[in-house]
């Protein structure tokens, strides 16, 4: 990604003469001197470009620190840039604005982008999303650089850390943020588990040992039913050898024979009949008309509305679906492509056919059925005859058993107690087992079934457990994936930041060996800070001013030549402070060093740096100079430039 | 494009780690996408379900 800067301009503002407009040249110049005599803006200048590249607050002071005069209410900063984008494609120009009401000490940021579509200005900062990590204050600064304070970059960096100049510009904190995004992204996922919060190995442990149990207690309750049934059946049996021996004891008993066959007969059809009337009778009570007169009274009613209200209507969804297949309405209208899109959009909300055939029957239902359908009540006042007519008969059964016994059949006894005994223990054993494998649930209320006592809910206990252990199973999973993820990010980020302190390192010594010749300075070591050693000290911490000044510079174009980003590089004052021959250096070295430099330099930086550029082909020159009456000139070119004197004045 | 140094570490890692190319390539993109600032969660997602872990009865 390449940024270039083309131009600035301002209106109102205490920078020349409060309304000045400087171009750096289309495309923009290589190299930029713009030579501005103390007073006239480039502080102010300076700060501007930072505060709108980074969209800085400003406090109510700065901002009315940058009005012209007290006859203006309003001030404006505009930086236009030209912006390459990663992927390379045509250049696109963004003009960042910083609007001033110096009346209430506000100022608003707004952008206009001239190459987008329906481009106008945009509210805020509207820059590509790639240079937001760049663009802070801080990271600004290195490249919108107080040459200044050059000499106390070695120091600052130290304390402001030349690893966190790596990390922004090439993004190694995206890779701490990203380790963020992903714990919370598992968070996110562990969260909406539905059955559990447990995460942990211990979680698994604890869930495990409750899918054990379950399973222990469902296979106790299997056993226990198998044990049960198969007492079930052979009680069965029994009952009915016993039955088959009273039976042929009866039939020992001549005229009790008879009335024992008639009896047993008898005892046939009542328990056919009981069966099938239950089965009426459970059928009937499903038929709300037939529960109760009151009910049957208001499901009449409703029938009765429905049919004056002739409801279900003939209209449905069909309907309308036909009429936009139509060419006209069924009043005439004709109908066009955007009326048959809404109709057919429409015809939705009204009743399909089967929905208006599911309406039509309940009414026919709610009209025809009532009269003929056998009422719930009569249902269970004839199977009460029944049950009653079956006690009789096992009354005259028990009767005619012990008749037979009172005419001196002694086995009688006996196979009568035993034939009681069977069963009791099988109306038990009947009950045990429906508790157990029940799976009704009005039965399983009723008595009190629990996962411990009922093979069902036992089964849905155990399956609940394992379906719980599984998501606590994948939510530790999850957690595990994090960590090795969150691992790995770490140690690339560690690896990364090593490599590139390595690289900026040789980069840096390798521009260092043509800055400072008379020494053999060389960093040493970027660790958070820039260690020096020199082949006089294997650590060198005092250094002087030319010294630091070539540090700082060949550290800076290191970091910022070896970037994903090509930046532009912003410098005020950078030879105020060096003697002459430093200058020399400095000026012979760092103008290869950008591919875009804008340097502001005050008439004294002319010799031995300035002059430098003089013969530069790329070069734009600009000077703002006062003239005798105080007015502030701009002038392009070389010749004003160099015409300049020491006190802002014209040689 | 991450930048060299970056790819080289993500290359590094998931050699030491024995993930294979397609784990390695699916980081790098992770990474560049956060860096790109478009970035989808289901990509965090994605990645995540690549990463083979012992189950907890084989640590067992």
């Amino acid at each position: 990604m390449k940024i270039r800067i083309t131009d600035w301009r301002c209106e109102n503002l205490r920078i020349g003469e409060g309304t000045e407009s400087f171009e750096l040249g289309d495309p923009p110049a290589r190299w930029s001197l713009i030579q501005m005599p103390n007073g006239l803006g480039k502080t102010s200048t300076m700060t501007l470009i930072r505060a709108v590249l980074g969209g800085e607050e400003l406090s109510t002071e700065k901002v009315r620190g940058f009005r012209a005069n007290d006859d203006v209410d309003t001030g404006v900063f505009e930086l236009g840039l030209l912006i390459e984008g990663r992927r390379g494609g045509s250049p696109k120009n963004y003009r960042l604005t910083i609007n001033f009401d110096f009346k209430n000490g506000s100022y608003q940021y707004s952008t206009l982008r001239s190459e987008e579509r329906g481009g106008g200005r945009e509210l805020g900062l509207v820059l590509p999303p790639d240079l937001k990590h760049i663009l802070k204050s801080e990271f600004i600064r290195l490249f919108v650089f107080d040459g200044e304070l050059a000499r106390d970059i070695r120091r600052d960096l130290n304390k402001a850390a030349a690893d966190r100049a790596i990390r922004t510009l090439y993004q190694l904190d995206d890779i701490s943020a990203l380790q963020q995004r992903v714990s919370y992204a598992v968070t996110k996922r562990q969260e909406a588990l539905e059955r559990t919060s447990g995460k942990t190995k211990r979680g698994v442990s604890r869930h495990q040992k409750l899918v054990d149990g379950a399973k222990t207690q469902l296979t106790k309750l299997e056993n226990t039913l198998r044990k049960k049934s198969s007492s079930y059946s052979m009680l069965e049996e029994e009952r009915d050898k016993v039955g088959e021996d009273i039976a042929s004891h009866m039939a020992r008993n001549g005229n009790l024979e008879k009335r024992w066959k008639q009896l047993n007969d008898e005892a046939d059809d009542l328990a056919g009949d009981i069966q099938s009337l239950t089965g009426q009778a459970i059928q009937t009570f499903r038929n709300p008309a037939t529960l109760s007169s009151a009910i049957t009274a208001r499901l009449t009613a409703l029938g009765a509305t429905l049919t004056r209200a002739r409801l279900p209507k003939s209209v449905s969804s069909d309907f309308f679906g036909e009429v936009a297949d139509e060419g006209e309405c069924i009043c005439g209208r004709p109908i066009g492509s955007a009326e048959r899109v809404i109709l057919r959009e429409r015809k939705e909300q009204y009743l399909a056919q089967d929905q208006i055939s599911a309406i039509a029957t309940m009414k026919d239902r709610l009209n025809t059925s009532v009269a003929t359908e056998t009422s719930f009540l009569e249902s269970c006042e004839i199977l009460q005859e029944k049950l009653e007519a079956r006690q009789v008969n096992e009354t005259a059964m028990a009767r005619l058993k012990l008749e037979a016994e009172e005419r001196g059949d002694d086995d009688m006894r006996p196979l009568r107690k035993r034939e009681s005994e069977i069963k009791i223990e099988l109306a038990t054993l009947e009950k045990e087992i429906e508790h157990l494998q029940t799976a009704d649930p009005v039965k399983q209320r009723a008595h009190q079934c629990t996962e411990k006592t009922n093979i069902p809910l036992a089964r849905r206990y155990h399956e609940e457990c394992k379906a719980t252990l599984n998501e606590v199973k994948d939510s530790y999973r999850l957690s595990r994936q994090r960590d090795i993820l969150l691992d790995q990010l770490q140690r690339i980020e560690k690896i990364a930041l090593t490599d590139l302190r390595e690289v900026i390192r040789e980069e840096t010594n390798c521009r260092l060996e043509t800055l400072v010749q008379m020494e053999d300075l060389r960093v040493e070591r970027i660790d958070g800070v820039l260690e020096l050693s020199s082949n006089k000290t294997s650590r060198k911490d005092d250094v002087s001013e030319g010294q630091s000044l070539s540090v700082a510079y060949a550290f800076l174009t290191a970091l910022l030549s070896k970037a994903p980003f090509e930046l532009p590089f912003i410098v005020d004052s950078p030879a105020v402070s060096l003697d002459l021959d430093v200058r020399k250096e400095v000026s012979s070295v760092i103008p290869e060093l950008f591919d875009q430099m804008i340097l502001f330099v005050i008439s004294s930086e002319q010799a031995a740096f300035a002059e430098n550029f003089y013969e530069r082909e790329d070069t734009r020159f600009i000077t703002l100079r006062q003239t005798a009456n105080g007015c502030v000139e701009t002038r392009y070119g070389l010749e004003e430039f160099r015409r300049q004197s020491a006190d802002g004045e014209i040689t | 494009m991450i930048d060299k140094a970056v790819s080289e570490a993500v290359k590094a890692v998931c050699n030491e780690d024995g993930m294979d190319e397609t784990y390695r390539s699916a980081l790098e993109a992770l990474i560049e996408n956060a860096m790109l600032d478009s970035l989808d969660p289901s990509d965090i997602d994605d990645l995540l379900d690549q990463i083979t872990v012992e189950s907890i009865a084989d640590e067992d």
